[in-house]
């Protein structure tokens, strides 16, 4: 169960004494939407799925699994990104958020921060100069930055 | 199940004066200012400290620019990689170290400046940490060598340590200081001296649970042996350079003599010119070994150091891997005296992916004779010597003629479990006919023969394919393919 709160809801449930017998158990998961959510069980089964076909050979399940992720890429908005890393977060689900954290650095990599703020929705809170001070000390790594 | 806004999105700073100037348009500013929704800060610090993490090292830096928040996180990042193009000052380094070092797990360098002592040891005691794992340190320069500190070899959490080039670890180990690693697993040397074997020796006794040890171009006095005593050890690999003779080195080149000692080996991996490998003890445990063996021919020195290929150094380096499943074999040399045959049987061996030269065909017989639950073969040409020098197909087929080597024929020689066979770089010169006619003949679990044609014999697909499709097959489902 790679969905490791839901997990524990289940194994919690068990120490309740719920009968295993229902199938239909409401899990509430109020910090997640549909749409993360639908996005994540989809990746989860293509995961499981990609596993079990290529129970051997480790390197064929990571290509084909590069290659779900980078078509999976292309149909999620960046915005989504935040969203999804959100709900992976909240279930606990290690390999989509190792997955959507690598896929929202590269898309801020080299950019000005200015658009990884905008990106973020950030505000910048620095006190006058702080950030002045900040940019003078780091100059050295602003090399190799996009211009908005 | 939407969340309801619990902030409004306010208008970030650099769009302020758009707004006083002209308040109708304030309305797409707010939408062009997409992801304007500040999600990202319901996030616990480690899940954007992990986000932080997978950005190249300078671009961390940076992000300690976005909000008061975000300052700190990029020192909490674990990895510390610098062996991109990017190079900052030492001296900028070391001090970034002293505010990262604590939590550095990861540290990999690609020093490339003239040898400091004094700044590479200060480098290394800030790094080493009780967290630090995984230490990578690769010193480029061209000038002199480093004598590396002593901390490194006593830091109980490092789980990998590799080192490569001017690495000096003569004075070191031959103090009397204690080394411990008790849970380094990988160690990797590249073209690293050691002056004396000892030093080696000492360093792989002071790492009890030693599970791969990486010896690329290591060179050691000739004459010594090299003792590698690691009773955990499950992957040894031990490479050199094809032109590693034709660097200067300080230290006399390059002994090969090596005794080993391993009983939990798994992976065994050889390329170069083979000296005298000396296995104490069985290898129950192997699995695979690949074995790539040349030799420098017209190089006198290598005949000093006692390097010239011989037979009986191949045979004995084959005989204690008998209980392997997949090996993967090529040498290549001008001699060819007979081979011999082994006494003990390969009960094991699955797969073999040999590289033949139309003088080893000695060698690829007497393994097959002690194969016999042998199911793929794997038959490639060694491009060594007819590409590198140039020789006519004629003078191939004068040279061959000396060469008192033929492919085998020998019907028990060949494995009744044969199911698959590949043959790369078919010329389609009589040896390799005779071969294929072999296999086809005397395996009778055959499912597939697929042969590649060697584009510069200029025959044809169909050509080859119909030669082949003739001979006579003892497996009624086998698929020929030529390509």
């Amino acid at each position: 169960m790679k969905f490791c709160a839901v997990k524990q809801y289940f194994d919690d449930e068990n120490n309740n004494n719920i009968t295993s017998g229902a199938s239909t158990t409401m899990i509430p998961l109020p910090n997640v939407e549909s749409h993360p959510l639908a996005i994540l069980i989809t990746y989860c089964k293509k995961h499981l799925k990609i596993k079990a076909n290529n129970a051997d050979n480790k390197k064929e399940t990571e290509k084909e699994m590069e290659q779900y992720e980078q078509e999976l890429l292309k149909k999620v908005m960046p915005q989504e990104l935040t969203e999804l890393i959100l709900a992976a977060n909240y279930l606990n689900f290690k390999e989509a958020l190792d997955f959507f954290c690598r896929a929202v650095a590269s898309a801020i990599q080299n950019k000005s921060i200015e658009f990884v703020r905008k990106f973020f929705g950030l505000e910048s809170d620095f006190e006058l100069g702080e950030e002045e001070k900040l940019r003078e000390e780091f100059a050295w790594s602003f090399e190799g930055v996009d211009e908005d | 199940m939407a969340d309801s806004r619990r902030k409004k999105p306010k208008y970030p700073k650099t769009q302020r004066l758009t707004l006083m100037a002209d308040p109708s348009q304030s309305e797409s500013s707010e939408e062009k200012a997409v992801g304007g929704v500040d999600r990202i800060s319901d996030l616990p610090d480690c899940v954007l400290i992990h986000i932080v993490s997978f950005l190249p090292f300078n671009q961390t830096i940076l992000t300690s620019l976005l909000s008061t928040r975000w300052k700190p996180l990029w020192t909490y990042v674990p990895i510390l990689d610098i062996r991109n193009n990017y190079f900052p000052r030492v001296s900028r380094v070391l001090r970034l170290l002293q505010l990262k070092a604590p939590c550095i797990q990861t540290f990999r360098m690609l020093y490339n400046y003239s040898v400091n002592p004094y700044q590479l040891d200060r480098l290394v005691s800030t790094v080493t940490t009780p967290n630090l794992k995984v230490f990578d340190l690769r010193i480029h320069s061209t000038e002199n060598y480093w004598k590396l500190s002593p901390s490194i070899l006593s830091c109980k959490s490092l789980v990998v340590l590799k080192l490569a080039w001017k690495i000096d670890f003569h004075p070191l180990l031959s103090s009397s200081l204690s080394f411990q690693l008790p849970r380094l697993k990988i160690l990797r040397f590249k073209r690293i001296s050691f002056r004396n074997c000892n030093s080696l020796t000492r360093l792989l006794s002071a790492c009890p649970v030693l599970e791969q040890l990486s010896l690329k171009v290591v060179s050691f006095p000739k004459d010594v042996c090299l003792k590698i005593w690691v009773p955990t050890l499950k992957l040894l690999r031990i490479t050199n350079a094809r032109f590693w003779f034709r660097f200067e080195s300080e230290f006399p080149v390059v002994g090969y003599k090596y005794e080993i000692d391993a009983p939990s080996l798994e992976y065994f991996e050889f390329g170069g010119p083979l000296g005298d490998i000396i296995f104490l003890g069985k290898l129950d445990n192997l699995i695979e070994a690949r074995l790539h063996i040349w030799s420098i021919e017209n190089d006198e020195s290598l005949y000093d150091l006692g390097l010239e290929m011989k037979l009986e150094r191949i045979f004995n380096l084959l005989v204690p891997l008998n209980k392997l499943k997949f090996l993967s074999f090529s040498y290549s040399a001008r001699e060819c005296r007979g081979f011999g045959s082994f006494c003990s049987m390969f009960q094991n061996l699955v797969r073999l992916d040999f590289t033949f030269n139309n003088r080893n065909w000695d060698v690829l017989q007497a393994l097959l004779r002690v194969a016999p639950n042998l199911r793929v073969l794997f038959f490639k040409r060694s491009y060594d010597y007819h590409r590198c020098h140039h020789w006519s197909p004629a003078h191939v087929e004068e040279h061959n003629q000396l060469c008192s080597s033929e492919p085998p024929k020998d019907p028990n020689a060949l494995s009744s479990h044969l199911t698959t066979f590949y043959f790369r770089g078919y010329s389609g010169i009589e040896n390799e006919v005779e071969f294929v006619k072999f296999i086809l003949k005397e395996s009778r679990l055959l499912k597939t023969m697929t042969v590649e044609v060697e584009v510069e014999s200029y025959m044809s697909e169909e050509g080859v394919l119909e030669k082949l499709s003739t001979f006579p097959r003892s497996s009624s489902t086998c698929l020929l393919t030529v390509k």
